[in-house]
């Protein structure tokens, strides 16, 4: 079956570094000093997923490449953590969107770039679009089965209700 | 016909626009979107919204060139505009200034983080 799915536009936040946390066995009040200590300093965010297992709070962020020492420096007061920090190769985000709630957008393009052999670091949904961690090696070869697997901007974003 | 007022919603951020879009639809305004400044002038022509909520910093072309371009437009400037503003003192990597924004002449200005609920107040006063 080759349904296309229409998407009024791809995005990509590039130049930045995937920080994964493993085994840290955070706390939230650990987490939470931490998120306040990047908001103060102004290190910008552009994804977070985060979750609590049963071995405690594990997260993955991307941030920029240049902010990467920063967040080294603010982790500093909180060597559990720090110790328990893992930084990536350069990666780059590419969302698609607006997925419009269909589950189908998502299989299709897990689908698309599993066939592709591109290395997947994560990948999440918010409110409009479906976002996924590559290799930034990767970028332009993603990009591209991406953008082979929807209708871009077939349907430009007229009126819609 | 449909009496429902046409609002563009213009940000390089699509949760942002989703976000927006949904709380419009849902006071009973229909909706457009664009997610940078040449798409909005696109919309702009084929649509001619009655209101423009329109980000600062996007790809292609800024908030603040699309606002001067449509004031100095006899055939556009009377669109209301609303300015969505992250400068100077809340993003680091900026070189916006509010005097950007003065210059740009729109109708109002929200700074970001925006609050949803001032901002349906603003739409709602200027779409009477």
């Amino acid at each position: 079956m080759n349904e296309t799915i229409p998407m009024e536009g791809m995005k990509v936040s590039g130049d930045l570094v995937r920080v994964n946390v493993v085994d840290a066995c955070l706390t939230e009040e650990l987490l939470t000093g931490f998120l306040k200590g990047l908001t103060e300093n102004r290190v910008n965010m552009s994804l977070f997923i985060g979750g609590k297992g049963s071995g405690g709070m594990q997260f993955t962020c991307c941030v920029a490449a240049p902010d990467q020492d920063r967040l080294k420096t603010l982790t500093e007061p909180i060597p559990h953590l720090k110790a328990c920090l893992e930084f990536s190769a350069p990666v780059d985000l590419l969302s698609v969107f607006p997925h419009r709630f269909n589950l189908k957008a998502l299989g299709l393009s897990l689908m698309a770039l599993g066939k592709a052999h591109i290395p997947l670091h994560g990948f999440c949904s918010s409110l409009s679009a479906l976002t996924f961690i590559t290799d930034h090696a990767d970028l332009g070869q993603a990009s591209s089965v991406l953008q082979g697997s929807f209708n871009l901007h077939a349907d430009p974003s007229r009126t819609l209700c | 016909m449909d009496d429902k007022k046409l609002i563009l919603v213009v940000d390089d951020d699509p949760d942002l626009v989703e976000a927006i879009s949904m709380k419009l639809a849902s006071e009973n305004y229909r909706v457009a979107k664009a997610y940078d400044g040449i798409q909005a002038w696109d919309r702009i022509r084929e649509e001619r919204p009655h209101l423009i909520i329109l980000d600062v910093m996007m790809p292609n072309k800024n908030g603040y060139q699309v606002c001067k371009e449509l004031k100095s437009d006899p055939q556009y400037k009377n669109i209301t505009v609303v300015l969505l503003t992250a400068v100077g003192e809340a993003v680091t990597s900026t070189n916006y200034t509010h005097m950007d924004g003065k210059t740009a002449l729109a109708d109002e200005f929200i700074p970001k983080p925006i609050d949803l609920d001032s901002l349906m107040e603003i739409v709602k006063d200027y779409t009477r």
